[in-house]
């Protein structure tokens, strides 16, 4: 039983990590009706600047800049949106391949550049023991950051004139140039803010496990998966999703054998979509 | 003078009337390669109604769209002395011009229905409270629903809603792509009653109908496309007075009154 | 016959003096050999130094003459880590670039993908591999695929036997899900069942897993005396490490060659000190021999990183020292006959190699070494 409990808190503490790598996801689906697979990529790359910057510089320094690069990436495939969205109107799925294609550019930049050994960050050389349970305190910073997002991506979405404005373009674009919302600019913007939250996220996962110039397509799919397992529509959906999937991963990691246990998540998954009401049928950006 | 409910700005008032508002020359509309849309004029002044009538598919919907920017075309689109016609949408929405689609397609059904008047409002600099009470005294309705996603309305209620959003940011002209679809009779006196407010505010109003009665009701005079061209144009009188024919002729069954068969109640 | 020993020398002196200009017999016909190496894609971490120590190799041979007069060329292709691509590259490094022997793939799968185009062609490959599969003996290609390192059944059994000579009783396995992972993980099982002494636990995770404290958790549940990992990729076990550290999963951790990377080490942090690997060559306290390539290397500006080095070293100074054996034509059936008679021939590796008609794997327990982690570096254990 305890084991249980010690399994339940570790999961909830790597689901930060997804339900931060969701944000980013489930914002640009609320904002642009697109999927950018290229996420995981602006982390890592995020990571590998923070990680280097921080080696040469000093961490603060590094972080700021890793950050920043992961903006600058994900502006790009926002530019591309842009262009894409110019010459034909509307294919989401154009952009999704554009992304993917990304991804892939990303990842051999962060391989010629960094090469390809591990980014891992360790500052804490202590654990701390709560209810007997070692954990680092970087779990602790990534429950802080985790939770601050959740409220300023809420408060930034549901309390703002540009949040409304957000979820106005991606719920009736027509009604949001009659309104007189720069649509495209504000999908620019979206892009920009989704490289900032996956820019943290890659941060956050180089001080807490780590990440190699491979691993972006793994933090993407990590994300996706719980952006949708609650449903895409909802940003604060998708962190939540992101701790059910690393309780249901650390659980099944604990008691099911092999390569069983990595497919439970994944069965979870399924059977939440399949199961599930979960309002996937609402239009984006109705409820939190 | 400007009463409570006025949603014209200060510049365009009764003042003004009389002289030209809206003005469109040599408008096209186009999908792609085909044209819908050949080289329509138009001129609205302060406090008239223009109808634009026409069967389905005689490119009324796409003549709107192209002076409102949705629809690629060409042509001058003038506001006042101001030319908006190689803007962009979201522009040319800033510069006076307000929109309601077909199907009351400005508003954002996902959104509740203070954040869709807060869409309407959000190009207004001064004083948004006040805006929206204007809105929310035309409409009372609306006052009720506030935290109601759009999407919920009933459809007299959206095209309040649609209506509202549009003119919250006082506008100069405001144009309406069939506002009666799809409603039940008794909204269209809201509407019309709506029509007579804006009138004497000094808003140039174009209202695209099917519903010949319901434009003879409102509009001061009419004109009529057919395969994208306009291939009639006349006064109230004669909207009045060929109301029956014209209505056979566009295949609308209602009279005047609007009463003698609901159509498409929801 | 020059022997390894002299090759070596000569190798390094001619490293030295690179900028010399060479003397090699113009009329002679080159000896090309092809590189069918993953410079991109997951396994360049493999195929780059592959590749470097190769063409730093070559660049000495040259500038002494190259082997017996003839000049050698390497002709370069990138399977970009894909099976496909590395058979496609066999075909065009021998159609097109007309080379007499291969030296790869960088993966296991790349090779089993190329070796039966080579086998066709009558090429023979050095297969810098540890995989199983790849020297079947019942293979169409057996004949014209050599293995330049130990294989894997040799690697585990070796590091199964280091982890209980020190007395471990109850042993617990993490492996990862792969086929490297699951294969080796069931081998040890296997061996710890014969010795009557069971493996108590086995957890596993998938190979880009980013946290494994709860398969840690999990095998602290059985109380082991020591934990092997059977992981190839640094970053994983270096989070296995670091997840030990946490959950207080404090025993002796032993790890697979794979692992013989700085980059696990930095990968463990501070919870990596303690760690063992067997690995197959050490370039933090390099034996004399592996000294003496990191010395190349130097010279040459490469820094060596792990094993790929010595492997790709070994397949290219078998492949010379076949042909040095061949008085005529140097074609790919000469060569293979020649590769199957060498036998106590040393290169930058610990150990001999040795290959015959029944055996193309070559290399045995005796290239291994028991290293430890310390202080940020790998200590050889003695």
């Amino acid at each position: 039983m305890y084991e249980l409990l010690e399994f339940s808190s570790r999961g909830v503490l790597l689901g930060v990590t997804y339900g931060l790598l969701a944000f980013p996801i489930s914002l640009l689906f609320i904002a642009t009706d697109t999927v950018d697979l290229a996420v995981g990529a602006y982390a890592v790359l995020a990571g590998a600047v923070a990680m280097f910057v921080g080696g040469s510089v000093n961490p603060a320094v590094g972080i700021l800049t890793g950050i920043l690069v992961g903006v600058l990436a994900s502006a790009a495939i926002g530019s591309i949106s842009l262009m894409l969205g110019r010459r034909q109107k509307g294919d989401p799925l154009v952009l999704v391949l554009a992304s993917f294609g990304f991804a892939i550019f990303l990842e051999s930049v962060v391989l010629t550049l960094f090469g390809k050994d591990p980014f891992i960050r360790q500052p804490f050389t202590y654990f701390w023991n709560i209810g007997g349970i070692r954990i680092s305190p970087q779990a602790g910073v990534n429950v802080v950051v985790g939770l601050l997002l959740i409220a300023a991506v809420y408060v930034l979405l549901y309390r703002t004139s540009w949040g409304r404005d957000v979820r106005a373009s991606a719920n009736n674009e027509r009604a949001a140039l009659l309104a007189g919302i720069p649509v495209r600019a504000l999908r620019f913007s979206a892009f920009m803010l989704a490289g900032l939250l996956a820019g943290i996220a890659g941060v956050l996962v180089l001080y807490t496990s780590g990440m190699d110039f491979a691993s972006g397509m793994h933090l993407t799919l990590a994300g996706f998966g719980a952006a949708i397992v609650f449903g895409l529509h909802g940003p604060l959906r998708g962190f939540f999703g992101g701790l059910a999937i690393g309780v249901v991963e650390t659980i099944s990691a604990g008691y099911a054998n092999g390569g069983l246990a990595s497919l439970v998540p994944l069965l979870f998954i399924f059977l939440v979509l399949t199961l599930g009401r979960g309002g996937r049928q609402g239009p984006a950006g109705v409820r939190a | 003078m400007t009463g409570v409910l006025s949603i014209v700005s200060n510049n365009s008032s009764a003042a003004s009337r009389g002289q030209s508002i809206l003005t469109c020359r040599n408008i096209t509309a186009r999908y792609g390669r085909i044209g819908v849309c050949h080289g329509v004029d138009l001129a609205v002044s302060a406090g008239e109604v223009v109808a634009v009538l026409g069967p389905n598919g005689a490119g009324k919907s796409s003549f709107l769209g192209s002076i409102a920017g949705l629809v690629q075309g060409d042509g001058e689109v003038i506001v006042g002395d101001r030319a908006i016609g190689q803007m962009p949408a979201f522009l040319r929405a800033k510069h006076g011009l307000a929109f309601v689609p077909e199907i009351r397609g400005n508003i954002c059904p996902a959104l509740s229905v203070q954040e869709n008047l807060g869409l309407g409002l959000r190009m207004i600099d001064d004083d948004r409270d006040a805006a929206l009470q204007r809105i929310l005294e035309l409409f009372p309705i609306l006052k009720e629903r506030l935290d109601a996603p759009a999407g919920m309305l009933s459809g007299g209620e959206q095209q309040m809603l649609a209506v509202g959003m549009a003119v919250a940011r006082r506008p100069r002209v405001l144009i309406l792509d069939e506002p009666t679809q799809g409603l039940a009779p008794a909204v269209y006196d809201i509407l019309r009653a709506t029509f007579a407010k804006f009138r004497e505010d000094g808003l140039a109003i174009v209202v695209a109908e099917q519903n010949v009665p319901f434009a003879a009701s409102v509009a001061d005079r009419f004109i009529m496309l057919s395969d994208g061209q306009v291939v009639l144009s006349g006064g109230h009188d004669q909207l009045q007075k060929y109301d029956t024919i014209l209505a056979a002729f566009l295949g609308s069954e209602e009279s005047v009154s609007g009463t003698t068969r609901p159509s498409n109640v929801q | 016959m020059i022997s390894g020993r002299k090759l070596l020398v000569a190798a390094l002196l001619a490293t030295v003096s690179f900028a010399a200009s060479s003397a090699i017999a113009q009329n002679a016909k080159p000896l090309k050999i092809g590189l069918l190496l993953s410079l991109s894609g997951p396994a360049a971490s493999f195929g780059i130094p592959e590749r470097d120590a190769a063409e730093l190799i070559v660049a000495g041979l040259n500038s002494q003459g190259g082997v017996d007069g003839r000049k050698v060329e390497l002709a370069i292709y990138d399977d970009t880590t894909n099976p496909t691509e590395a058979a496609r590259g066999a075909t065009k490094l021998i159609r097109e670039d007309g080379v007499v022997a291969i030296v790869g793939a960088s993966t296991g799968s790349g090779t089993l993908a190329a070796a039966p185009i080579a086998a066709r062609e009558k090429i023979p490959m050095l297969a810098p591999n540890a995989t199983i599969s790849v020297t079947a003996r019942e293979s169409q290609s057996y004949p014209y695929v050599f293995r330049t390192m130990s294989n894997d059944l040799v690697n585990t059994k070796q590091l199964y036997e280091a982890a209980i000579a020190g007395g471990a009783k109850k042993v617990a396995i993490f492996y990862q899900e792969d086929a490297y992972g699951k294969d080796s993980a069931t081998y040890v099982k296997k061996l710890a069942e014969e010795r009557g002494a069971p493996i108590v636990d086995m957890a596993s995770a998938p190979l880009k897993s980013i946290e494994v404290a709860a398969q840690a958790v999990k095998l602290r549940g059985s109380s082991p005396d020591a934990v092997i990992m059977q992981v190839t990729a640094p970053a994983l076990g270096g989070a296995f490490v670091r997840a030990a550290k946490q959950v207080g999963l404090d025993v002796p951790i032993w790890g697979s060659m794979g692992l013989g990377q700085k980059s696990f080490i930095e990968s463990s942090g501070a919870a990596g000190n303690g760690v063992r690997l067997v690995v197959f060559g050490n370039w933090d306290d390099p034996s004399p021999r592996q000294a003496k390539l990191a010395d190349v290397m130097k010279a040459g500006g490469k820094s060596p990183q792990g094993f790929a080095e010595l492997i790709s070293t070994n397949g290219l100074l078998a492949i010379v020292e076949a042909a040095r054996k061949i008085k005529g034509d140097i074609t790919g059936p000469a060569l293979r006959d020649e590769l199957e008679k060498l036998c106590k021939v040393t290169t930058y590796s610990d150990g001999e190699l040795c290959y015959s008609k029944d055996d193309h794997d070559g290399w045995s327990t005796d290239a291994l070494t028991t290293v430890e982690i310390r202080d940020g570096a790998f200590k050889r254990v003695q």
